[in-house]
C-alpha cells in the first residue's frame, strides 16, 4: 500500500533515550535491550540520523546499535539536563522532538522522578518540562516505559509552552509498576510492542502491523502504535497515553497527517 | 519492623563461601517467611502491596510465596551505615544490630517489575540469630565489595 500523504514532513527530528539503572543489581539487560530496538527503528525505519540521537545509559560505554556503535553518556543529571537543553536549542514548529526512557521511576511527590545511574540521581517531570520549554513551540512525542511513567503525564506537559502543548503527545507503559516480557525478560513488555509497532517488525524480524484495519493508510500514528502495544501487553501493565491536542491519530515518526 | 530471635548458634562463616550453605541450612527463608507473613497480616501493609501489584484478586500469600530473595556476598558489620539504592539511610536504620556480624537479605515479590515497588529487607545477625525486617520500596544499595546474589525463592517451614 502506498502510504497516504502527510500534511507535512518534520524539517528535524532528533531524539534522547534513557536508561539510568541505578546500580549493577538492579539494571537488568532488558534496560539496554530497550534502547537498542528503539534506535535501531529510529535510524533503520525512519532514517533519523544517529548524530541527532542522544543515548545515555547507565555509566556510559558504547554500544552497538542497529550497526552503529553508540557511544553512550553517563546517566546522571546534569547529563540529562545537558542533553535536553542541547536538543531543544533551534526547535520549530515544524521539528520533532522524541524522549524515550525506561528502567526505574518513582510515584513520588510532588512530581514523578526518572531514576538514573548512581544512588541520589534522578529527575522530575517538571525538571524535564523546565527544560522542554526553552524552546517555545515544536512537536514533542514523550514514550515513558519506568515504574510510574505515567506521572510524566500532567506535571511535565504544565510547564511546555501553550504552543508546544497543542503540538505534545506522551505515552507510558503503566500508572503503577512496569513490567518485563516473559519468559527470558529481554525486554520491558510495554516498550517491546510499542517499538515492534513503530518498526513494523519485531526485534527478531517478524513482521508487525498496527494499521488500523478498518481503515488502513500505510502510515502507522502514535494512536494506533500505542493502541496495538496495550492489545498485545498481557503482564500488568497499565499503559496510558495523553493526547490533550487530539493528534496522537495524525502523529507519526515521519511527520503529521493531515 | 519485625524482630524474631530463636535458639540460635552463633556463626562465624567465611561468608564468600558459605552464606548459600547457610541460607540453606539454618531454616533462615522459612523463618523470614514466617516474620514477612506476619507483617503482612496487617491491613495497610495488604493494602499497599495490592495497589502497586494490581494482585487485588489474590492472596497476599501467593505474592510473598512468590518473592526471590537475594543476599549480599559480604557480611555487614554492626558500624555499617546500610543505604537503599536511592542513597538513603533512615529506611534501613532500624535492621541494625547488636553482633559482630550479619547478613543483609532482600525479599523482592515483584522480581519481573521495575524499580520502584515493595520489597523486605532483612538482616540476620550472625551471634544472636535475630532476624529484623523492613518494607522498602528500593533494594539496598551495593558497594564495590558488597554484591547482591539472587539465590532463590522464599519457603516456608516443610
Amino acid at each position: 500500500m502506498t502510504p497516504a500523504p502527510l500534511s507535512f514532513t518534520f524539517r528535524q527530528r532528533r531524539a534522547i533515550l534513557i536508561s539510568g539503572g541505578l546500580d549493577s543489581f538492579s539494571n537488568h539487560a532488558r534496560y539496554l535491550n530497550d534502547l537498542k530496538v528503539f534506535f535501531d527503528c529510529l535510524v533503520n525505519s525512519f532514517k533519523f540520523a544517529p548524530s541527532n540521537i542522544d543515548v545515555l545509559y547507565a555509566n556510559g560505554g558504547s554500544h552497538d546499535m542497529g550497526g552503529h556503535l553508540v557511544v553512550t553518556q553517563y546517566c546522571n543529571k546534569a547529563n540529562v539536563v545537558a542533553q535536553l537543553q542541547k536538543r531543544t536549542t533551534g526547535m520549530g514548529p515544524l521539528d520533532l522532538l522524541v524522549l524515550f526512557t525506561t528502567n526505574h521511576g518513582r510515584a513520588s511527590y510532588p512530581a514523578h522522578e526518572l531514576v538514573l545511574w548512581t544512588p541520589g540521581q534522578q529527575i522530575n517531570s517538571e525538571e524535564i518540562g523546565i527544560e522542554l520549554s526553552a524552546a517555545p513551540d515544536f512537536h514533542f512525542l514523550g514514550i515513558f516505559g519506568e515504574c510510574h511513567g505515567q506521572g510524566m503525564f500532567n506535571k511535565l506537559h504544565a510547564k511546555l509552552t501553550p504552543a508546544t502543548q497543542q503540538k505534545c503527545v506522551m505515552v507510558a507503559s503503566s500508572s503503577g509498576l512496569s513490567w518485563s516480557l516473559g519468559p527470558d525478560d529481554a525486554y520491558d513488555a510495554f516498550l517491546y510492542y510499542l517499538t515492534s509497532a513503530f518498526a513494523s517488525k519485531t526485534p527478531s524480524g517478524y513482521p508487525v502491523n498496527a494499521d488500523d484495519a478498518v481503515s488502513p493508510d500505510g502510515r502507522i500514528s502514535v494512536q494506533e502504535e500505542y493502541n496495538h502495544a496495550r492489545g498485545m501487553d498481557k503482564t500488568p501493565d497499565a499503559p496510558d497515553i495523553h493526547d490533550p491536542a487530539s493528534i496522537a491519530l495524525r502523529m507519526t515518526l515521519d511527520g503529521m497527517l493531515p | 519492623m519485625n524482630a524474631i530471635k530463636t535458639n540460635w548458634t552463633p556463626e562465624k562463616i567465611d561468608p564468600a563461601l558459605a552464606i548459600p550453605q547457610l541460607l540453606d541450612s539454618r531454616e533462615i527463608l522459612s523463618r523470614l517467611y514466617d516474620n514477612i507473613r506476619e507483617q503482612s497480616r496487617s491491613d495497610a501493609m495488604q493494602q499497599e502491596l495490592a495497589r502497586v501489584s494490581k494482585a487485588s484478586d489474590k492472596s497476599m500469600l501467593r505474592v510473598i510465596e512468590g518473592s526471590l530473595v537475594s543476599f549480599a556476598n559480604s557480611v555487614v558489620l554492626p558500624h555499617d551505615e546500610l543505604r537503599d539504592a536511592m542513597g538513603r539511610w533512615e529506611p534501613l536504620k532500624e535492621l541494625r544490630f547488636a553482633g559482630s556480624q550479619g547478613l543483609l537479605l532482600l525479599v523482592d515479590p515483584f522480581p519481573r517489575a521495575n524499580w520502584a515497588h515493595p520489597c523486605w529487607i532483612a538482616t540476620l545477625d550472625l551471634d544472636s540469630g535475630e532476624l529484623r525486617c523492613t518494607l522498602n520500596d528500593f533494594p539496598p544499595q551495593e558497594s564495590p565489595t558488597r554484591r547482591l546474589v539472587p539465590f532463590g525463592p522464599l519457603r516456608q517451614s516443610e
